[in-house]
C-alpha cells in the first residue's frame, strides 16, 4: 500500500483545542510520527 | 499510548513530532487527552478524513471476537492498562506512519487486529534509521 501524504497536504485538520492547521505543516519542519487510535476509552 | 508517553523525551531528542489522530469531536478528543495525560498534539478526525486518506481498514466481527483478541485484552488488563467505555468506532483498525519532511512515508504499520501496535522502541529505531539515511555518511 503506497500512501502519498503530499497529495493531501493542503487538507485542513482540526486539533483537540479547536485550532485548524494545514496537514502538511505538521511535517514541514520535522519528521512526523502519526498515530491513529481506534477509539477513545 | 502509555508506551509512547513514556518515550516522549526520546522522540523529542530525535527532533520528531508525535501527533495522535482520534475519531471524535475536538471536545471528546480534548477530554481523552486530559484523562490519559497525553503529552502530544491530537487531531480530532470525527469524519475519518485522515483515516480514509491513509486507507486504514475496519476489523471484522470475527477478528474482534477471536480468542487472540480476548487474550490480548486480558494481557493488557494484567499490565495495568485500564479499560473504559469506548467511544468512536470499535471496528476501526489503528495504524502508525512516519512521514519525513518531504512528505514521504518512511514507515507504515497497518494493524492486523485492534490490539496490533508497533512498540515505541520500534518506532524510535525507524526514526533513527530514517534520519541517518537522510544524512550523507562521512
Amino acid at each position: 500500500m503506497s500512501i502519498n501524504p503530499a497529495t493531501f497536504q493542503d487538507q485542513e485538520v482540526q486539533l483537540s483545542d479547536g485550532d485548524r492547521v494545514r496537514f502538511g505543516d505538521l511535517w514541514a519542519e520535522q519528521p512526523l510520527v502519526l498515530v491513529f487510535l481506534r477509539h477513545y476509552g | 499510548m502509555a508506551q509512547l508517553r513514556r518515550k516522549e523525551k526520546e522522540f523529542g531528542d530525535l527532533g520528531v513530532r508525535v501527533v495522535l489522530v482520534g475519531l471524535g469531536s475536538p471536545e471528546a478528543t480534548a477530554g481523552f487527552k486530559a484523562d490519559f495525560d497525553v503529552p502530544f498534539a491530537m487531531i480530532a478526525d470525527a469524519n475519518k478524513t485522515l483515516f480514509k486518506a491513509f486507507e486504514l481498514k475496519q476489523a471484522t466481527s470475527k477478528s474482534l471476537l477471536s480468542m487472540g483478541m480476548v487474550r490480548k485484552g486480558f494481557s493488557a488488563m494484567f499490565k495495568g492498562h485500564g479499560m473504559g467505555i469506548p467511544s468512536g468506532d470499535v471496528r476501526q483498525l489503528p495504524g502508525v506512519f512516519i512521514i519525513d519532511t518531504d512528505g514521504q512515508v518512511r514507515f507504515s504499520h497497518y494493524a492486523r487486529d485492534p490490539a496490533d501496535h508497533p512498540k515505541a522502541e520500534e518506532l524510535l529505531a525507524h526514526v533513527e534509521k530514517g534520519l541517518k539515511s537522510a544524512v550523507p555518511a562521512g
